[in-house]
């Protein structure tokens, strides 16, 4: 009799231990899927921010084309965009590249975070060849820009408009997002 | 007995764990960004090409899309002593070679065709997508009407 009761509670603890192993496994499994779809969704979410940065890039006023006080879209002004060489001393200086928001300052850190902003004249071929202008850059690398370690490039068409040849020339802006 | 059924109830429970991560392991990654920049780069290449100012030896200044509008009639007019649809190919190459080329998206094609025909294209560049793409097309009015098609493939 006490060996078949001894065999019994055996059987309970062995239950017992079996259901809390298989109640650890699937927390494992649960929170290692949670944790995935959770790095996911950070993901996303930095994509879409660098969607943001090319949206507030493409319509920011200081840089806008307008005629007769209508604002033209996706267009550049040349003009706006050349003010920085008169900047005697620019924070950064890159070759064939102009700093023209020269400093990440608190307002447009607010609008672009951690990104580069460039705009390069692609037809007609510009004087000097390969110029790029850099209006934005606050590279948490801290290396001359370009698309390297974690970061989304966005390369959108646009309009560079000469205001004093009246002409309209195809040009790129490229939008780098950086992400830690 | 008792065992037998814990038995069943583990098997079901591992049969379930591995369809749910067979499932969360084939979710496709979320490409809103992805199709967004496709679907703005299409649209503004169009509008962006059309509008910029030809600068080409013996044809300079006149609009993209007016140099279309010579293109498209029948036959052809020149631009200046050239061949407008030349002149136009020569342009819209040099552009596609340094854009959409360069952003290794070899996977395009760009057509100028007649409003009455677009079938067969005047012009066209790069290969037909076979599957999903992202596509603009602008229509170009005049005696002519035209329309320049973008089809950015996935």
């Amino acid at each position: 009799m006490t060996g078949k009761s001894q065999l019994q509670i055996g059987e309970i603890v062995a239950v017992l231990v079996v259901f809390f192993m298989m109640s650890l496994i699937g927390f494992v499994v649960y929170f290692s899927i949670i944790r995935g779809e959770v790095q996911d969704l950070t993901e996303n979410a930095k994509s879409l921010g660098s969607v943001g940065v090319v949206k507030i890039a493409l319509s920011l006023p200081e840089l806008q084309c307008s005629e007769n006080n209508v604002v033209r879209e996706s267009c550049f002004d040349k003009a706006k965009i050349e003010l920085a060489k008169e900047d005697p001393a620019p924070v950064k200086a890159y070759p064939n590249g102009n700093l023209i928001f020269k400093e990440p300052s608190n307002y447009y850190f607010d609008l672009f975070g951690f990104s580069t902003i460039q705009v390069k004249q692609v037809y007609p071929d510009p004087n000097p060849p390969n110029a790029v202008w850099t209006i934005y850059d606050n590279n948490i690398y801290g290396t001359p820009p370009t698309a390297q370690g974690s970061g989304f490039q966005s390369n959108i068409p646009i309009i560079i408009f000469d205001p004093g040849t009246r002409e309209n020339y195809f040009g790129v802006l490229t939008v780098i997002s950086y992400s830690r | 007995m008792e065992l037998f059924g814990l038995a069943i109830v583990v098997v079901i429970i591992i049969m379930a764990t591995i369809f749910v991560l067979i499932f969360s392991f084939n979710k496709a990654p979320s490409e809103g960004r992805k199709e967004f920049i496709e679907s703005r780069q299409s649209s503004a290449f169009i509008n962006t090409m059309l509008k910029v100012n030809v600068d080409e030896p013996d044809c300079t200044g006149i609009l993209m899309s007016d140099l279309i509008r010579l293109c498209v009639q029948s036959p052809p007019a020149n631009c200046g002593n050239t061949d407008s649809c030349d002149v136009a190919e020569d342009v819209i190459r040099e552009i596609l070679g340094k854009t959409l080329e360069v952003w290794n998206k070899d996977n395009y094609y760009f057509t100028i065709s007649r409003s009455s025909d677009t079938d067969s294209p005047i012009r066209y560049f790069g290969t037909i997508c076979q599957g999903d793409k992202s596509s603009e097309e602008y229509h170009i009015p005049g005696t002519t009407p035209a329309i320049a098609k973008l089809d950015i493939c996935r």
